[in-house]
């Protein structure tokens, strides 16, 4: 079904939503097109790996989190729980054009994590043979 | 490129120009490194310590090498040195690599509790951001005029004074509205230079602080676990001591 009008301008709006502790933000291989900035509170970033919740770690104001459902409109990599009452800006991709024009600087903070965690790629890459064999690279 | 910092305690200073003729940072920030500062303590320079535009090649050589070498000592003894790179800085990015500083064009700073981010702001400027090359170049007309009479600089700091009131009162002050979209993701503190205006000022959603400049003054900014305060270094009987900022000298 194609969104209204309406719906689509108020996607390209910013809002902020408060989270009560415990809640689930975003779940692992859901669906999502949102990013989230934390304005407090903090959260915390798990996924499940063979079958139990891996903590991958935990996020607070002046971070981020869910830009990689975002940027690729792919499912979430990881599980998002609000650990406390959190406050979070809620981005979707028009809002987040809207909001590099006025802060460009979340631009370089992005790019910065991508670029780290391509590194850490690269790195496994370099040692992990079934990883390699994974990505088709394999010899 | 580290964006990310945590300290317990943080010196920022901003806009020291050295090299310029105008400046007073060769004489007083060795003064400030050799008897203020302590290498528990984080120094971050934001933005715009050396004038390529407006100084002189024998006022930068002067300036510069009683500083580097009071950088370099504090570094050996421990102390942390950050740089957030300015406008002034840009054609020379590489060289500051050179001396023991973490280079960034800004940095998300934890402190206690406190989220700050400290950023020179020339991106914010709406003249710089939208013609760099005329903005550079009405700093280049200037400089005979510097070179010829230092003072100056006092009547362009007090015509950008009053161009600050004009903006500020015919509408959003450019680097409020900046700090505004931070504090808005979860800062608590934004830290800006380049206007060479120091100022505290209380927002809806956290504290707007700019450095100052150490060319008509010797602004700085104090952050701690307690909070983010504007100083000033002063002159007293007993010698240098760094004093609560009780607005803009004359």
């Amino acid at each position: 079904m194609i969104p209204r009008l309406t719906d689509r301008v108020a996607s390209a709006t910013e809002r902020t939503i408060e989270v009560l502790d415990g809640h689930e933000i975003v779940r692992e291989g859901e669906a999502g097109e949102e990013m989230y900035l934390v304005q407090s509170g903090a959260v915390t970033i798990s996924k499940r790996v063979d079958g139990r919740e891996v903590v991958l770690g935990e996020v607070g104001p002046g971070d981020f989190f869910g830009e990689m459902s975002l940027l690729e409109s792919l499912p979430r990599e990881a599980t998002a729980r609000a650990n406390g009452t959190t406050r979070l800006l809620v981005l979707g991709p028009g809002a987040l054009l809207v909001r590099l024009r006025r802060d460009p600087s979340l631009a370089v903070e992005m790019l910065h994590r991508l670029s780290g965690r391509l590194r850490r790629l690269n790195a496994r890459l370099g040692t992990d043979a079934d990883f390699t064999d994974d990505m088709g690279l394999g010899a | 490129m580290k964006l990310e910092v945590e300290v317990d305690q943080l010196l920022i200073i901003s806009d020291l120009h050295l090299g310029n003729p105008a400046s007073q940072a060769a004489a007083n920030l060795p003064a400030l490194l050799d008897e203020v500062l302590t290498p528990d303590w984080t120094l971050c320079i934001n933005g715009d310590a050396v004038d390529l535009t407006q100084g002189t090649v024998t006022g930068i050589a002067r300036d510069l090498r009683p500083v580097v070498k009071r950088l370099r000592d504090f570094s050996r003894a421990g102390g942390r040195l950050l740089y957030a790179i300015g406008n002034h800085d840009l054609v020379f990015e590489h060289f500051l690599t050179e001396l023991p500083f973490e280079v960034a064009p800004f940095f998300n700073v934890r402190c206690g509790d406190h989220r700050i981010r400290v950023e020179h702001g020339h991106a914010y400027e709406p003249t710089y951001a939208r013609y760099p090359g005329l903005y550079e170049l009405g700093g280049r007309m200037a400089k005979p005029l510097l070179v010829a009479h230092a003072d100056v600089y006092r009547l362009w700091s007090t015509t950008q004074r009053a161009v600050d009131r004009w903006r500020r009162g015919s509408g959003e002050y450019p680097h409020h509205v900046a700090a505004d979209a931070l504090f808005e993701r979860g800062f608590d503190v934004a830290v800006f230079g380049h206007t060479h205006l120091p100022e505290v000022t209380e927002r809806e959603g956290g504290t707007f602080v700019n450095c100052g400049d150490w060319l008509r003054d010797t602004t700085l900014v104090r952050v701690t676990a307690a909070g983010v305060s504007l100083e000033r270094l002063v002159e007293t009987e007993d010698g240098l001591a760094v004093q609560r900022f009780a607005g803009r000298r004359a």
